[in-house]
C-alpha cells in the first residue's frame, strides 16, 4: 500500500511540500499544548548539531546518529532558504512590489518566518547560526540555547518529553498533537505566518497540508518502528490528529484574517482554488448543494471533519452546527468579519478540546475494528456526497482511506487484500490524472474523475467490510 | 465610392457574439424613464423589408429592402427569445428557480420587455430583439417613414417621432451596450448567479465589428448610393430644368444598378430636391462627411461608451441598493443561500429583489476563471496597470479589477476623438487622476472598496461624457489614420493586457486597417499578421455561420413546402451589400419570394422555438467552446509581438 500512497503524495508534495516550516513562539496564539519554548532563547544553528559523533553519522534514513545527515541530504526543509533566491521567488517579489523592486525574499520577515529559523530581527543567534541553513533542527525541536549541552546527559534523558519541553525548551515532538501543530504553523499557517491569495497569485504554491500523508512522504530521521512501538495504531491516529490539528490551525488563521481589518477580505485563499480557477471551456458544471456562483469554502481542511466528528461522537458546538454555520457565513460573497471571527474562535476552541482528548496518553489504542469501521463510515459518507465532491474533498477522502487502511493493516499484522489495494488505486489514479501535464489545476476532474467516484466509494465500503 | 468594392471581410463576427446576444437583467427600478410608446411587431416591417420589388426598387439606393430577411434568418437577435427555450435556458431556470421565458430579468434583454407598454397580454416576446428594439417604437413613424420625403428630416425630427438615430455613434453604442454590457436602470444585468447557472459569458463588445458580424442589414455610409447621388446632385452646375432632369436621370441610372429609370422617378426626385442647395441640406443630416473614417470613429467612440456603461453598472452595484440588514452586497457573488431547500425556494424572490446588487458584471471574468499553471501568463506579465499617459501602477497580484477591456483603448480613443493632439493629451492628463483612483480602489481590497470604487467611477464617467460630447466635430483626415494605427498598436503596452483587452484592440485595429487601406508589401505583411491575430483572438465571424444558414434555410423551405434553390443569391447579397445589380436581381428571388408571400412571421417564430432551437444551441455550444479554447491559449507576449510587427510594417509616415 505504501508505494501506492506515496505516488499521490509525491505529486501533492510538488506543490505543497515545497514550502518549509518553522516553529515560532512569540506572537502567534499558542495552541493549548504547544511547546513552551523559552521565548527569546538563542538560535544555536544547525552546525551545532552536525558533529560526526552526534547527528552526522553519514548513515541513511531512519538511522540513529544520522539525523543531520538525513536532513541535509534528503529533506527539503534544508533547501527552504535557498528557494527564496530562485527565479520563482524573484518573480514573486517583482509581482508584489513592482517590476523594478530591489527587495529580496531573503530579507523579508514574512518569507523568512517559514523559510528559515527566524523569529524576528531581534533574534538572538549563536556564532554558528546561518539563516541560509533554512528550516533546520531548531525549527521543530526548539531553540537550543538551554538544552544543547544538556540533552545528551543521562540526567536529561531521564526526563519525560513534556518535562524536557517545559524546563529546557526541547519540543515534545513525540506527542503527535504537538508535532502536527509544529508542522501546521507553516504548512497551514497562522496569524503571523500565512500564505494568502496575494502571495499565491504572485507565484507561491498553494498549501494543502495533510499530516499523515506528509509524514509518509517525509524522509524520516527517526524510525517508523519507534512510532509503532509508541502507537500500534500510529497511521490511523496520526491521520485523526492531523485532521483536527489542521482544521484547528486553519480556523485560527481564519479568525485572525477576519478579525484584522488590515487583512484582505474576502480572503480568497480561504476558498477552494478550483472553484473559481477553472477554464470555462469545460462547460459549467454547477456543484450540487450550493447556490450557483457561490464560493466553496475550505474544501481542503474541513473535508472529512464532519464525518470524523460524527464517528468520534464529538459535537461541533453546542448545537452541533458550528461548522455548518461558519461555512454558511463564509460562502456568502461578503461574509461578515465579526460573525466569522466569533464563530471561528468558537470552532477553534471545540477543536482544541477534541485534540486534548485525542492526545491523552491514557487514551486507549484504537482497535483494528474501530479503524475499519471508521474507514467504512467515511467511504459510505463520501459515496452519498460523490456528486458534489470537488478534487480537494475527493483527495482528502482518498488520503483518509489510505491512512486508515495502512493503520488497520499494521494492527492486524497482515497485509490488506489485493482487491482492496486495487480499489484504492482505482480511486487514486483518476485524481492524479485530473491534472493534465503543464497544468496546476485538475482540468479533467469534473468530466473524467468525478463520474466514477460514487461507485468506487461504495466498493471500498464493501471491501473494508469483507476483511 | 459605392462602385469601388471594399476588400471583403471574411464574414461576420466573433464566435463569442454568440454569447453576447444573450443577456438578462433585473427588474427596472422606478427610476424615471422615457414615456413609453407602443412598438410594432416585426410582422409590420416584414412586408416591405423582406424582398425588393419593382414598386419599391427605386428605394434600393437608400435601403436594402432585405433587412427583415437578414435579421430573421441570420441575426441572433431574432433568436433571442427562442434560445430561452433551449436546454441551457431550461437548466438555468432550474438552478435559478425561475421560468426564464417569463422572468423580466431575462426578457428585458431577450425580448425587449423594457419597452413593453401594457400588461403581459399586450407583450409578445416571440420576436426576440426585433426592429423596434433598436430603431425605436414605430407607432409615430411607421407610415411616414416609407415616404421618400422622410429622408429629408433631420435626425432630431426623426428622434422626436421615436425613431432612434443609430447613425450617431455614441447613441448606437450606448443602445447596443445596454444589453451587451448591461444597464441597471433599464433592468438589464447578467448577475454572477446567472452566469454560474449557465449564461454564456458576455464578450468584450466592439460596436463596428459586432455590427459587421451581426450581419449588417444596412450599408456603411460610404456604401449608400443615395448619399453619392445627393452629393453629385448637390454639385450639379446647371439650373435649366430640362438639362438638370437629364443629368439627374443619368446619375440615378448610374447608381441604380438596373437599366431604365422612368420619368416619374426622376420627377419625384426633382420634386424632393429641386435645387443643389436642397440636396446639400439633406446630405448634412447624414454622417457622409465622415464616411471614410466612419467605422473607426464608431469603434473608438464605442470604446469610450463601453467604459461609461461598464462603470455605470459598477456604480449601481457599489453604491446603491442596501440589503435588508443594512449591509451592502459586495461583491455580489451569490444570492445568500447555501442551496438548502428552504433557502432555495426563496431564491427567485431574493434574486429578483436584489438583482441590481448581486451582479458580478463589474469584474473581469477570466481574472479568476482560468486553469492554473505555473508560471501562468499573469505571473510573467506582472500585475501592473499602465495609465494612458504611460505611468505604471503596481497592483496587488490576484485581485480582480473592473473589467479591463473597456479601459484598454483610452489613449487611442481620446486621440481620435479630440480636436487635436494637444487636446487629446490634455484629456488623457485629466483622466489620469480618476482612473488611478479607480484602479487603486479596486486594488485596496478583494473586489475593491465599494465606496471608493463608486466615487472614482463617477469621475471617470464624467470624463467619458465630456470626451463624447466634445469629440466628433471635425472628421479626422484619413491620412491621420496611420498615426492612430500606431497608437492602437501601443495599446498593447497598456492596462492589463488580458485576452479581452487584446481582443478588442485587435478588433479596432482591424476596423481601422480596413479604412486606411494601406498598400505595398509592408502593408500586406501587416495584414497577414493582423489576420493571424484576429483568428487567434476570435475577432473573426462565427465559425459555424454556414450551419446556421442551412438550418434557417431549411425552416423556410419546410414552411413553404417546396425546395428553393436560389437561397444562395440572397446569402451573397448579405455578404456583398455594395453590388446593386445583385440587389436588383433579388426582385425575382424565389427564396425571398416564399418568405415574403407564403410564410408568416409567427410561423417562423414557432418553428424556431420548437424544432430549430436545439440545433442552434448545438452550433452555439460548439462556437462557444472554440472561443473559450482560444481564450485559454492566449499569450500576451505573442500579442505584443504582433502589435510590434504591425507598427513596424505600417509606419506613421
Amino acid at each position: 500500500m505504501r508505494p501506492a500512497r506515496l505516488l499521490l503524495l509525491l505529486f501533492l508534495g510538488g506543490a505543497a511540500a515545497a514550502t518549509a516550516f518553522r516553529w515560532e513562539p512569540a506572537s502567534a496564539a499558542p495552541a493549548p499544548d504547544a511547546a513552551k519554548e523559552k521565548p527569546g532563547a538563542t538560535w544555536m544553528g544547525v552546525a551545532t548539531c552536525s558533529a560526526a559523533g552526534c547527528h552526522h553519522g553519514n548513515g541513511g534514513r531512519e538511522q540513529a546518529g544520522s539525523e543531520y545527515s538525513t536532513w541535509a541530504a534528503h529533506d527539503k526543509h534544508a533547501k527552504a532558504f535557498a528557494v527564496l533566491e530562485n527565479e520563482r521567488s524573484q518573480r514573486m517579489m517583482r509581482n508584489l512590489f513592482g517590476e523594478k523592486t530591489t527587495r529580496r525574499a531573503t530579507a523579508e520577515g514574512l518569507c523568512l518566518k517559514c523559510h528559515a529559523m527566524y523569529g524576528g530581527e531581534d533574534d538572538a543567534r549563536g556564532e554558528r547560526f546561518y539563516l541560509r541553513d533554512g528550516v533546520g533542527c531548531e525549527s521543530c525541536h526548539g531553540r537550543a540555547e538551554h538544552w544543547l549541552t544538556e540533552h545528551y546527559r543521562n540526567e536529561f534523558r531521564g526526563l519525560s518529553g513534556s518535562e524536557k519541553e517545559k524546563i529546557y525548551g526541547l519540543r515534545n515532538l513525540k506527542d503527535l498533537g504537538v508535532r502536527a501543530q509544529t508542522c501546521a504553523e507553516c504548512h497551514v499557517g497562522g496569524p503571523e505566518k500565512e500564505v494568502n491569495h496575494d502571495l499565491i497569485a504572485a507565484g507561491h504554491p498553494r498549501l494543502n497540508f495533510e499530516f499523515s500523508a506528509f509524514l509518509t512522504l517525509y524522509p524520516r530521521h527517526w524510525t517508523r518502528a519507534s512510532e509503532l512501538a509508541r502507537h500500534p495504531d500510529f497511521e490511523a491516529r496520526a491521520w485523526m490528529v492531523g485532521q483536527v490539528v489542521s482544521a484547528q490551525a486553519a480556523t485560527k488563521l481564519l479568525e485572525a484574517r477576519a478579525a484584522n481589518p488590515g487583512k484582505p477580505w474576502p480572503e480568497f485563499a480561504e476558498y477552494a482554488c478550483y472553484g473559481c480557477h477553472k477554464d470555462l471551456s469545460a462547460g459549467l458544471p454547477v456543484t450540487k448543494g450550493r447556490a450557483p456562483g457561490s464560493f466553496p469554502w475550505a474544501t481542503w481542511y474541513i473535508a472529512e471533519l464532519e464525518p470524523l466528528a460524527r464517528e468520534e461522537k464529538v459535537p461541533l458546538g453546542t448545537k452541533g452546527t458550528l461548522l455548518r454555520d461558519l461555512q454558511k457565513q463564509m460562502e456568502v460573497g461578503s461574509a461578515n468579519r465579526a460573525k466569522v471571527t466569533t464563530e471561528a474562535a468558537q470552532l477553534a476552541e471545540v477543536l482544541g478540546a477534541w485534540l486534548v482528548r485525542l492526545s491523552d496518553p491514557a487514551a486507549p489504542t484504537l482497535s483494528s475494528g474501530v479503524v475499519r469501521d471508521l474507514a467504512r463510515a467515511l467511504a459510505a459518507d463520501g459515496a452519498k456526497r460523490a456528486e458534489s465532491l470537488d478534487w480537494d474533498q475527493a483527495t482528502q477522502l482518498y488520503l483518509a482511506l489510505a491512512a486508515l487502511q495502512e493503520g488497520w493493516a499494521d494492527m492486524k499484522k497482515s497485509p490488506p487484500s489485493e482487491l482492496l489495494r486495487n480499489e484504492l488505486r482505482l480511486f487514486r489514479d483518476p485524481l492524479q490524472k485530473s491534472f493534465e501535464p503543464g497544468f496546476d489545476s485538475p482540468r479533467r476532474f469534473n468530466r473524467e474523475a468525478r463520474p466514477g467516484l460514487g461507485q468506487r466509494l461504495k466498493n471500498l465500503d464493501e471491501l473494508f467490510g469483507k476483511e | 465610392m459605392p462602385t469601388r468594392r471594399e476588400p471583403r471581410r471574411q464574414g461576420a463576427v466573433v464566435a463569442a457574439a454568440a454569447l453576447g446576444l444573450s443577456l438578462a437583467g433585473l427588474v427596472p427600478p422606478a427610476a424615471a424613464q422615457a414615456p413609453k410608446v407602443p412598438y410594432d411587431g416585426a410582422e409590420k416591417c416584414m412586408e416591405c423589408h423582406t424582398q425588393p420589388t419593382l414598386q419599391r426598387s427605386s428605394s434600393l439606393p437608400f435601403v436594402l429592402l432585405t433587412e427583415y430577411a437578414i435579421w430573421k434568418l441570420e441575426d441572433k437577435h431574432a433568436q433571442a427569445y427562442a434560445v430561452l427555450k433551449n436546454d441551457r435556458g431550461r437548466r438555468m431556470g432550474e438552478l435559478l428557480h425561475l421560468d426564464v421565458t417569463q422572468a423580466e430579468a431575462c426578457l428585458n434583454c431577450h425580448a425587449m420587455n423594457a419597452l413593453k407598454t401594457g400588461g403581459p397580454e399586450s407583450f409578445k416576446p416571440a420576436d426576440g430583439v426585433s426592429c423596434g428594439g433598436c430603431h425605436g417604437p414605430s407607432a409615430k413613424w411607421l407610415t411616414e417613414h416609407a415616404d421618400p420625403g422622410w429622408r429629408k428630416l433631420s435626425p432630431e425630427q426623426k428622434t422626436e417621432k421615436g425613431m432612434v438615430n443609430l447613425r450617431d455613434p455614441a447613441r448606437r453604442a450606448g443602445l447596443c451596450m445596454s444589453c451587451h454590457v448591461g444597464n441597471a436602470a433599464e433592468g438589464k444585468v447578467v448577475t454572477h448567479a446567472m452566469f454560474a447557472a449557465g449564461h454564456p459569458p458576455l464578450p468584450p463588445f466592439e460596436v463596428a465589428t459586432f455590427s459587421f458580424n451581426q450581419p449588417q442589414h444596412w450599408r456603411d455610409t460610404k456604401d449608400v448610393p443615395f448619399f453619392w447621388i445627393l452629393k453629385e446632385v448637390a454639385e450639379l452646375p446647371g439650373k435649366d430644368p430640362a438639362t438638370r432632369a437629364q443629368q439627374v436621370r443619368k446619375i440615378l441610372e448610374r447608381y441604380q444598378g438596373a437599366k431604365g429609370v422612368d420619368e416619374d422617378e426622376v420627377q419625384r426626385f426633382l420634386g424632393l430636391y429641386p435645387t443643389a442647395e436642397e440636396a446639400r441640406k439633406t446630405l448634412v443630416f447624414y454622417p457622409f462627411a465622415d464616411a471614410q473614417t466612419e467605422q473607426t470613429r464608431l469603434a473608438l467612440t464605442g470604446a469610450v461608451v463601453s467604459l461609461r456603461e461598464t462603470l455605470r453598472l459598477v456604480v449601481d452595484r457599489a453604491g446603491g441598493n442596501p440589503r435588508e440588514d443594512g449591509r451592502k452586497i459586495w461583491p455580489e457573488l451569490l444570492t445568500g443561500t447555501d442551496g438548502a431547500a428552504s433557502e432555495a425556494t426563496r431564491l427567485p424572490q431574493l434574486a429578483l429583489q436584489r438583482w441590481p446588487e448581486i451582479a458580478m458584471a463589474h469584474s473581469d471574468c477570466y481574472a479568476c476563471h482560468h486553469d492554473l499553471r505555473y508560471p501562468g501568463y499573469r505571473q510573467v506579465r506582472g500585475f501592473g496597470y499602465r495609465l494612458p499617459g504611460g505611468r505604471l501602477l503596481t497592483l496587488t497580484p490576484g485581485r480582480p479589477t473592473v473589467r479591463s477591456w473597456p479601459m484598454s483603448l483610452l489613449a487611442p480613443a481620446t486621440s481620435f476623438l479630440a480636436k487635436d493632439r494637444a487636446a487629446a493629451r490634455a484629456e488623457q492628463d485629466r483622466l489620469a487622476g480618476p482612473l488611478e483612483a479607480l484602479v487603486r480602489a479596486c486594488d485596496a481590497q478583494a473586489f475593491g472598496e465599494p465606496d471608493r470604487v463608486a466615487r472614482s467611477a463617477r469621475q471617470v464617467i464624467a470624463w467619458c461624457d465630456t470626451v463624447l460630447q466634445s469629440g466628433g466635430k471635425a472628421p479626422p483626415n484619413p491620412s491621420d489614420l496611420r498615426f492612430h494605427l500606431q497608437e492602437l498598436t501601443h495599446a498593447g503596452d497598456a492596462a492589463l493586457l488580458d485576452y479581452e483587452s487584446a481582443r478588442i484592440v485587435a478588433s479596432v485595429l482591424g476596423v481601422l486597417f480596413k479604412e486606411l487601406k494601406p498598400r505595398g508589401t509592408g502593408a500586406d505583411a501587416a495584414g497577414k499578421v493582423l489576420a493571424e491575430g484576429e483568428t487567434a483572438l476570435n475577432v473573426r465571424p462565427y465559425i459555424d455561420r454556414m450551419k446556421r444558414r442551412e438550418l434557417m434555410q431549411g425552416v423556410v423551405a419546410k414552411l413553404a413546402e417546396r425546395s428553393l434553390p436560389d437561397a444562395g443569391q440572397f446569402w451573397r447579397s448579405v455578404e456583398d451589400r455594395t453590388d446593386m445589380a445583385l440587389l436588383q436581381g433579388l426582385r425575382s428571388n424565389q427564396f425571398l419570394g416564399a418568405l415574403r408571400n407564403d410564410i408568416k412571421n409567427a410561423q417562423l417564430n414557432s418553428a424556431m422555438q420548437t424544432g430549430v432551437v436545439d440545433k442552434l444551441e448545438q452550433v452555439s455550444n460548439e462556437e462557444l467552446d472554440s472561443a473559450l479554447k482560444k481564450l485559454a491559449a492566449y499569450n500576451p507576449a505573442q500579442f505584443r509581438s504582433w502589435m510590434k510587427e504591425i507598427a513596424k510594417r505600417v509606419p506613421a509616415q
